[in-house]
């Protein structure tokens, strides 16, 4: 079952894929971090509304990029969303394969847990306790995911709920489904 | 056999690029020339040596009709052949998201309409002679080569385009040309 979604994943992640140097990524994303902490004075919630902003402008033409490598359709059901979004998204993306946990008795909230986060390899938040509360370092995940998903009709609720370089156990997202979206019809047609 | 033109509709149902190859495709009335003033001013030069008009028929009638053909058949192809969905296969068989009946193309006396619709909504249709056989593979190319390059990956241009917008950027018009002037069934 699960099978056929790795292999293709695989494919794609070895064969269609652009690769770069994981260490340049991380760099850059992080100078990204610190230019924001920078401009917006240490504002930290200003700088995770900023990340998210960014990501979700990157998540509505990320996922055109994504359907056009994999030739999927839409997802059936929120839990065939969960395993496309980690198996599939994350790996030929990011090169990890998150875990789909914690769902909801509803079906509608499910978490993602990183294990590795190529995002925040090498990184300490400043010392002071301010960031460590209030930062979400790896936010720009949470505005990619909300415009990627948003693009193919789920309007979904997205947020970090735990993340290792704030102390937690693990890196944690939390993705929650408000609404199917309905599709647009022509004048007169509804 | 003839390919005639090709057609992009956004979700918002909007006509965003019109290509015809030639003046006589069966979709452009004779009398087109005059057709609308608007029409006129949103259309893009083409690359030279081309033939034809790039998103010249774009607010027209023809545009409207043939979305609202292609609307109503997908929608008709969609409830036939789709079975219930059932939660438990979904997971076990995520990748058979195709098994929804799809549109694929229709044909009249005159032309064939080939047809492709992506995830996001967006309609894809090239019109040619009837004899032409199926061309999902050239509109998934479209897509897949030409839309995501010189669109999605362009920081320059929407992806998501305000009403009476269309995509007039070079790279993509050349880009489009290219893939179908060298298909055979061109010629």
């Amino acid at each position: 079952m699960s099978k056929t979604i790795k292999a293709t994943a695989d494919d794609i992640w070895k064969n269609k894929v652009e690769k770069i140097n994981s260490e340049l990524f991380t760099l850059t994303y992080g100078s990204v971090v610190a230019q924001l902490c920078r401009d917006f004075h240490n504002d930290y919630v200003q700088v995770n509304a900023q990340l998210e902003r960014m990501g979700f402008n990157i998540g509505i033409r990320l996922i055109e990029d994504f359907l056009a490598r994999t030739g999927l359709g839409r997802c059936q059901s929120f839990k065939e969303t969960a395993e496309v979004v980690s198996k599939i998204g994350f790996k030929i993306f990011l090169n990890v394969v998150p875990l789909v946990t914690n769902w909801s008795g509803d079906g509608k909230q499910f978490s993602l847990v990183l294990e590795e986060n190529p995002l925040a390899e090498f990184v300490e938040l400043p010392q002071d306790d301010k960031a460590s509360r209030a930062l979400w370092y790896s936010n720009v995940l949470v505005g990619v995911l909300k415009g990627a998903l948003q693009m193919v009709q789920l309007e979904v609720d997205v947020a970090f709920v735990k993340d290792v370089l704030r102390g937690d156990d693990a890196t944690e997202i939390r993705l929650k489904l408000i609404k199917v979206l309905r599709d647009e019809v022509p004048a007169g047609e509804d | 056999m003839t390919i005639y033109s090709f057609w992009m509709f956004d979700r918002h149902c909007n006509c965003i690029y019109t290509r015809e190859w030639t003046r006589s495709s069966p979709l452009v009335p004779s009398h087109s020339s005059h057709s609308s003033v608007s029409s006129t001013s949103s259309a893009t030069t083409l690359p030279a040596g081309a033939i034809g008009t790039v998103n010249a028929s774009n607010q027209n009638d023809s545009a409207k009709l043939l979305f609202g053909a292609l609307f109503s058949l997908r929608n008709i192809a969609n409830k036939l052949g789709t079975l219930p969905f059932n939660e438990d296969t979904s997971v076990t068989d995520p990748l058979a998201i195709h098994r929804k009946n799809s549109l694929k193309s229709f044909a009249t006396g005159k032309y064939r309409a080939h047809f492709m619709e992506t995830a996001l909504g967006l309609y894809f249709c090239i019109l040619s002679d009837p004899n032409v056989a199926d061309l999902q593979i050239v509109l998934k190319d479209l897509y897949a080569d030409v839309y995501v390059n010189h669109v999605v990956k362009n920081s320059a241009s929407d992806v998501d385009f305000p009403a009476e917008e269309v995509i007039g950027n070079e790279s993509f018009v050349r880009g489009v040309d290219q893939l179908i002037t060298a298909l055979p069934a061109f010629a």
